[in-house]
């Protein structure tokens, strides 16, 4: 599966269009966490717990995208943009969205 | 160039677990999480308290005993020195007892209280409705069993230890708040059974070293017990033992420890001068 | 005593959020899946043109949009998972279901003006802090689906 934020898939071209596909998840860290990461403000820096799960968090919207565009029968994923938000106290949306097409 | 028109998969974004079974897992994790929060602090709590120094209690905690004092009419300053005089006399068979006493009356059902620094109160009506002086004597010794064992500090700083951790967390969802304090309470209410009965037992010691019998003892929970059954009272369970269960605790602590209970009760002392006034019934 | 009503009315309104939320969500979900079956050959694109095969007579911004809430339910159970951490089940349905109303919403406009596809299309999503406590909690979610509307001509 080729993934993109381009255009095309360089070096291919597109050969069908299946249109958009999506994935998302939705995480907390927990409280532990919460408390470390609000010592560590006090002194900046990176949050490296914070990093990790959203990391980890974005790669399961990536692949929750690939489930759907698999789901479609294509081969690529161009264009594919990320957007995180913090839907409620202590909680955060990872969305990852493309258009699923055919390559050659 | 084609264009396919397929619906993607629409699962893949949603987990299937059950919203109920979920819900299960949490209040339980939760319920199991605040008990141990709760232990942790109870503990933390018993090294802590016999640390703090007598004066220090009332010096950190006395504050609002002044009100408590102002408000006090002429009659119940007259019905607190008497108290005071009986439990400083059961004070006297605790050799090493450090408190300086002071008695203070409040109105409400029967009940009396341990406050930090050697306070006591007691409700009017308690006054009101005891029928003899070793019914008071032994109410009082409860509370000097609470001051014995420093229950009043263990009490408040559980309190304020576990408020404190539920503020600083940022656990202060006002839903996940009260799952999180209902495992507090339910941690807490077997704590304060234990002080419960050990201070009923310090109570009916002094009692019997006073008297050299200990009858009437249990006359304030066969009170109580009526009271609740005919719903005058029903606050008092939820911080004490059920009353059947300490009456038969004192019996039973009387007779292992080989302790006279049967003697001629004395006559009630600290009546209020007009009975009709505060007497329910 | 008190303790025991205040309980009480919590799981009462808990109860209530749990049957009615999950039934207005499989009514929702069911409605989705027919309108996407209808309006499946509405083509929805990122990419930022048009294919350069096809030709486009007409072209305009078309928004679609959807604020959403949790149940008292869902809401019961996400304040409990932040504590713990982890993912947020109870809060997939609801974003899954606010997005793909968005998109068909946004689909639903550019059919209105006449449009057959739409390409660069983006989505944003924003939390609207609630009025009471403080912007502490979350009154609502929405959703924002725009991209540019265009009428393929072969």
């Amino acid at each position: 599966m080729d993934i993109s934020n381009t255009e095309t898939i360089p070096g291919k071209s597109i050969v069908s269009y299946y249109g958009l596909v999506s994935g998302s998840t939705v995480r907390a860290k927990h409280v532990g966490r919460d408390i470390m990461a609000s010592f560590k403000n006090i002194v900046g820096g990176e949050l490296k717990g914070y990093t990790e799960l959203l990391q980890e968090s974005r790669t399961e919207a990536l692949d929750r995208m690939i489930a759907q565009a698999k789901s479609v029968g294509a081969n690529a994923v161009v264009n594919v943009r990320f957007s995180t938000s913090s839907v409620a106290q202590g909680a955060a949306e990872l969305f990852a969205y493309g258009t699923a097409v055919q390559v050659q | 160039m084609e264009v396919h028109h397929r619906l993607p998969d629409d699962s893949v974004n949603v987990s299937d677990t059950h919203p109920l079974k979920e819900a299960a897992t949490l209040v339980l994790g939760m319920l199991v999480l605040s008990t141990v929060v709760f232990i942790g602090i109870a503990f933390f709590v018993e090294l802590a308290v016999p640390l703090i120094p007598i004066e220090m209690e009332a010096k950190f905690f006395g504050a609002g005993w002044g009100s408590v004092t102002s408000e006090m009419e002429e009659e119940e300053i007259r019905q607190a020195e008497e108290v005071q005089a009986l439990l400083e006399r059961l004070a006297a068979h605790w050799p090493e007892n450090p408190y300086q006493y002071e008695v203070g009356i409040i109105p409400g059902p029967p009940n009396a209280m341990a406050l930090p620094g050697g306070r006591i109160l007691v409700t009017s009506e308690l006054l009101a409705l005891a029928e003899s002086e070793n019914e008071l004597a032994f109410v009082l010794g409860h509370e000097l069993g609470h001051f014995h064992d420093r229950d009043h500090l263990r009490m408040l700083g559980r309190g304020v230890l576990f408020s404190l951790v539920l503020a600083t967390t940022g656990l202060g969802d006002s839903n996940t708040t009260s799952l999180l304090s209902l495992g507090g309470t339910l941690s807490d209410r077997s704590f304060s059974r234990d002080q419960e009965c050990d201070a009923d037992r310090f109570g009916l010691e002094l009692v019997t070293r006073e008297y050299g019998y200990a009858a009437g003892s249990d006359a304030f929970f066969h009170r109580i017990q009526k009271m609740e059954q005919e719903g005058l009272v029903i606050q008092f369970a939820a911080t004490h033992p059920l009353s059947d269960s300490r009456i038969d605790f004192l019996r039973e602590t009387s007779d292992e420890m080989h302790w006279e209970w049967d003697g001629p009760l004395l006559p009630p002392i600290a009546k209020p001068s007009t009975p009709s006034e505060s007497d329910p019934e | 005593m008190e303790d025991l009503i205040q309980i009480g009315i919590t799981l009462f309104v808990l109860l209530v959020g749990y049957f009615v939320g999950s039934t207005l969500e499989r009514n929702h979900f069911k409605s989705i899946r027919n309108r996407e079956r209808a309006s499946r050959r509405m083509m929805v694109l990122t990419i930022e043109d048009i294919p350069s095969d096809w030709q486009s007579q007409d072209a305009g911004l078309v928004t679609g949009n959807a604020v959403v809430s949790l149940d008292y339910f869902k809401r019961f159970l996400a304040g409990i998972r932040a504590i713990f951490g982890g993912r947020i089940k109870s809060y997939e349905p609801l974003l899954d279901r606010a997005r793909r109303e968005a998109v068909l919403r946004m689909k639903q406009a550019a059919l209105d003006k006449g449009y057959t596809a739409v390409i660069n299309m983006r989505m944003e999503t924003s939390r609207l802090a609630s009025a009471t406590k403080k912007g502490k909690s979350t009154a609502g979610v929405e959703i924002l689906a725009f991209g540019t509307g265009v009428k393929l001509a072969k």
